[in-house]
């Protein structure tokens, strides 16, 4: 499958801040990549420079093979975009908004957005100022997915939905996945929602792509072990890829990335009354992750990296 | 597109275009009739009502006009780009698949042109009522009216600089601003200009179409290369 997203160390400063920090990326045909970090990590940052919107510092970013900041207009329209918080024109009607957006594109399916339409119970006649802001959600969806784009590049679609909105939107984009093809980058905090849809993410931390790697990876990867001891827990010799480690009580909580055989061996010499090694689902090892020391985050970005997990 | 687009802006720009015209409207009709009940200047003291009236040289029109035109023009400016970035609809608009040149031109085009009209039919009405023999006791020639329009047609600068302000990154009050700054100074300069030994000359037209020409140049670089973010 040939990559329709490419980035070659893309960079961004906001002034000295440095937002995104040399983001190598590559998303095949046909993935459904989720694209993972806390407030302020990035993942809005990388996203407008894929579109175009926002300019890098340095690097490039491309598109459907042609660069982000120069995107001829009939590439603009193969490609759908939903932006934090589904900005549209709130003095609209939805029948308006409907009419404005298809008027800029030769490809629409109008039978699709009347689907979409029907399915969440949206008259073309209602005002988009006074849709709640999942039914806004959902316009901007069916506006995006009637342009029957080759990519999908959604920026936190569900924030600030509630539960069931979000579990509605969520299965409306999963039969969009189904449908040919399709290549969908979205941005999330959400970590249910992802693990429901994605089956590639990559994880920002602090503007730098800390994983990239299958979900179902990334859970086994992160591990966290339990070594219980008789009495105060010991000095914690170095150790690779280890995340965090908390002493609790006469407990030594670990969080490792790919443990293995040599992991093991280290946490054996310390001589442990009893050892527990704990699965995450993708939020707690998110969670877990993240949390660490920041900096020194060991970076794992294929599945041969930690291959004896 | 090219419709969508245009009603949309003139959707948008509507609700100051019919406030401008309540204002030239009150304007207007204290030039030509003072002692009006509609002329709200009476209520805030501001009659300035003039014996010695003359149209376009001497009356209580013109002063007040090219103040209010300027205020039009930096609210139609603001409008158009700064009411996208408050409204956080920019990610939005410039998706469209649509050259950014051909968005912001879009912009300008319904701006300026609904601008320009709302603020020539005042102007207008003004011209012909003083062009009416009986209406005032004072001369009146048609090339009194020019250096009027040549405010009328400077006061697009002011547009333009406050266009390229909403869509200029940094701060208000450092180099965002100086594009609006520089053109009311450039317009005070063309006005005063036209205003004196030159009355009746054409040429400041000429010095008014350089600069919209080179403020729109600006505004699709800066358009273009400015984050939106």
């Amino acid at each position: 499958m040939p990559d329709v997203i490419v980035t070659h160390g893309l960079t961004k400063y906001y002034g000295a801040y440095c937002a995104l920090d040399s983001l190598d990326l590559r998303i095949a045909q046909g993935t459904v990549y989720g694209l993972l970090g806390r407030n302020g990590a990035g993942k809005t940052t990388a996203i407008k420079m894929l579109l175009g919107i926002s300019h890098p510092s340095y690097g490039r970013a491309e598109v459907l093979g042609e660069d982000s900041a120069q995107l001829r207009p009939q590439t603009r329209a193969r490609i759908a975009y939903l932006a934090e918080g589904h900005p549209l024109y709130g003095w609209m009607t939805i029948g308006q908004a409907v009419k404005f957006t298809r008027s800029f594109y030769d490809r629409w399916n109008q039978q699709l957005l009347g689907q979409i339409l029907d399915h969440f119970e949206l008259s073309p006649k209602r005002r988009i100022r006074r849709l709640s802001r999942g039914q806004r959600a959902q316009v901007a969806l069916a506006l995006a997915v009637a342009t029957d784009p080759e990519v999908l590049i959604l920026d936190d679609p569900t924030l600030g939905l509630d539960t069931v909105v979000r579990r509605d939107f969520l299965e409306s984009l999963i039969q969009i996945i189904q449908r040919r093809g399709r290549t969908i980058l979205f941005s999330s905090h959400i970590l249910g929602d992802v693990e429901r849809v994605a089956d590639r993410i990559g994880v920002l931390v602090d503007g730098v792509l800390r994983v990239d790697c299958p979900t179902d990876h990334f859970k086994q990867s992160v591990r966290k072990v339990v070594l219980e001891f008789e009495g105060p827990p010991p000095e914690l010799p170095p150790c690779p890829r280890l995340v965090n480690c908390r002493p609790v009580g006469h407990n030594l909580e670990l969080v490792v990335v790919g443990l293995n055989g040599e992991h093991r061996q280290l946490f054996d010499s310390l001589q442990p009354r009893r050892t527990e090694e704990i699965e995450f689902n993708l939020e707690d090892a998110f969670i877990e992750y993240t949390i660490g020391p920041r900096r020194g985050l060991p970076i794992f970005s294929t599945e041969e990296e930690v291959a004896d997990v | 597109m090219f419709r969508s687009m245009a009603l949309k802006e003139l959707r948008e720009v509507r609700v100051i275009a019919v406030v401008a015209m309540i204002i030239y409207g009150i304007i207007t009709i204290a030039a030509i009739d003072p002692r009006s009940p509609l002329n709200l200047f009476n209520y805030l003291g501001m009659s300035g009502s003039r014996i010695d009236s003359i149209p376009f040289v001497q009356d209580n029109f013109v002063g007040k006009f090219y103040f209010f035109a300027a205020l039009v023009a930096i609210a139609f400016g603001l409008w158009q780009t700064f009411g996208e970035t408050v409204r956080g609809t920019y990610p939005f608009l410039l998706h469209r698949p649509a050259s950014r040149r051909w968005l912001m031109g879009m912009k300008l085009f319904v701006g300026s042109a609904v601008y320009l009209i709302a603020t020539a039919v005042p102007l207008l009405i003004y011209s012909f009522w003083a062009a009416t023999p009986g209406n005032h006791a004072s001369p009146f020639e048609w090339s009194m009216t020019v250096s009027s329009w040549v405010a009328w047609s400077a006061m697009t600068i002011i547009y333009f600089g406050a266009f390229l302000t909403g869509i200029m990154p940094g701060r208000w009050y450092q180099s965002r601003f100086l594009p609006l700054a520089a053109a009311i100074f450039a317009v005070f300069v063309v006005v005063a200009t036209a205003n004196s030994g030159l009355n009746g000359s054409l040429w400041p037209c000429w010095i008014i179409l350089a600069v919209d020409v080179w403020i729109i140049t600006m505004i699709f670089f800066v358009a273009q290369s400015h984050d939106y973010t």
